[in-house]
């Protein structure tokens, strides 16, 4: 069998034969099951790339809802100064023991605003995988919960499915949908998980790191937030919004 | 500035356009959901990100150059087209509850679930590139511009050795699938 070369087979997907080309050609596809395997090959490849083109454009969008709501907020927004708190410090120690748990819980609420703003559960473009299989493989019912926002389901289905796919996106589904569950600190430890994967991609690292932020910033740990919020400062995608919380909690 | 230039200038990537037609028509979106399909305000800016994220695709994808009538009658269309697609989607899920249509769903969950897993495989092969051949295949298969095009924003020599470049990056993505599906 004649060998065909990885170009002529991308002639052939971007239409670039001519006629006689593409009929010879497509006599040899319709012999060959490797030849055909290989066209299929490249036309995931190419659907691939178009999916990641449409997440990258999903990532611009929410970060630009992100901004929008960070500008809605500012306009309600009343800036306390911790200035008064210190001066009524030094005034007075009796005013310092009442002001103190204000602005503590001051903190607290930024930090609560700054989550409120900011977290939306982490979801892939090509939306949920819903239905299930007969073979005990939870993943899709996982998502399916998830998707519907039944989030204690997708907890209990996601915990299932860490066992049963060793993947590191399975640990951040999970870790979202505990953190929308209001549960923080098992989405820290679900969060965590993802990064000990070593071949972990760009994207899903810095996807985790913002969501370990997030997490901590529900936890009212601001030295854990910061810590995750810091190695996001110069990323494309989620630069921006980590600047803007990393201000707000210094 | 006229919408279709608007469109042109949101195609080249600027993102202070993009940003700001995004903030334009939010509230206004937002309102108009609620009141006239009393949709709850999350669910209205979930609505609004998706009408803008599929405005958006179609200009970055090169579908979409030209429009007749406004952008907001454009954005707000998209809106009420999506909305009624999901409220299709949720009444057939409903329903979907006899033998046959739960397998043929399962099939479909686990087709679905392949693909996630394969488009995954892809983005990583994506982000083991240089970033300039990820932007250089992203540029052909996604926004669909030409060869010619992408050797002058690029700095290619010219549209032969783009193309050229293109099926030696391709290859080495396939290159790299055959090795993890080896791996797995």
């Amino acid at each position: 069998m004649e060998k065909i070369d990885d170009s002529t087979i991308q002639r052939y997907l971007d239409e670039e034969m001519t006629e006689i080309e593409r009929l010879e050609f497509e006599m040899k596809i319709n012999e060959s099951e490797a030849l055909q395997q290989r066209i299929a090959d490249y036309r995931s490849i190419t659907e691939g790339i178009r999916y990641y083109g449409e997440q990258e454009n999903w990532q611009q969008i929410r970060q630009l809802e992100a901004e929008a709501r960070a500008i809605e907020a500012k306009s309600y927004q009343h800036p306390v100064s911790t200035k008064w708190l210190l001066r009524g410090a030094a005034a007075s120690l009796v005013i310092l023991m009442i002001a103190f748990p204000v602005y503590w819980q001051q903190d607290h609420q930024r930090y609560a605003r700054l989550f409120n703003e900011h977290f939306q559960p982490y979801q892939a473009l090509g939306g949920a995988t819903r239905g299930s299989s007969d073979d005990g493989f939870v993943l899709p019912e996982a998502f399916e919960a998830y998707y519907e926002k039944d989030y204690p389901q997708a907890i209990e289905l996601f915990t299932q499915a860490s066992t049963q796919e060793d993947r590191p996106y399975v640990w951040l589904y999970l870790g979202n949908a505990y953190l929308s569950d209001k549960q923080p600190e098992e989405a820290v430890k679900a969060l965590k998980q993802v990064l000990t994967y070593p071949d972990l991609d760009r994207r899903t690292e810095q996807r985790t790191h913002w969501y370990l932020g997030l997490a901590y910033l529900k936890l009212n740990n601001e030295s854990g937030a910061r810590r995750h919020f810091s190695l996001l400062e110069d990323t494309e995608d989620y630069g921006p919004q980590a600047q803007d919380i990393l201000k707000s909690i210094y | 500035m006229k919408d279709n230039e608007t469109i042109a200038r949101i195609r080249e990537g600027d993102q202070g356009v993009t940003s700001q037609i995004y903030q334009r028509y939010r509230q206004e979106f937002i309102r108009w959901m609620q009141k006239k399909y009393h949709c709850s305000e999350d669910d209205a800016r979930e609505m609004y990100q998706c009408a803008f994220f599929a405005f958006y695709n179609q200009i970055k994808s090169g579908k979409l150059t030209h429009i007749t009538a406004s952008i907001k009658t454009y954005l707000f269309g998209i809106g009420k087209n999506k909305l009624h697609e999901q409220q299709r989607s949720n009444v057939r899920y409903e329903y979907s509850i006899d033998e046959e249509k739960v397998s043929n769903y399962d099939e479909d969950a686990t087709r679905k679930q392949e693909k996630e897993i394969q488009y995954r495989q892809i983005e990583q092969a994506l982000q083991q590139l240089d970033p300039p051949h990820r932007q250089m295949l992203i540029m052909v298969y996604y926004e669909n511009r030409s060869m010619e095009y992408i050797a002058n924003k690029l700095g290619y020599k010219n549209a032969a050795s783009t193309k050229n470049q293109k099926y030696k990056c391709m290859k080495r993505i396939r290159e790299m699938l055959e090795t993890t599906k080896k791996v797995d």
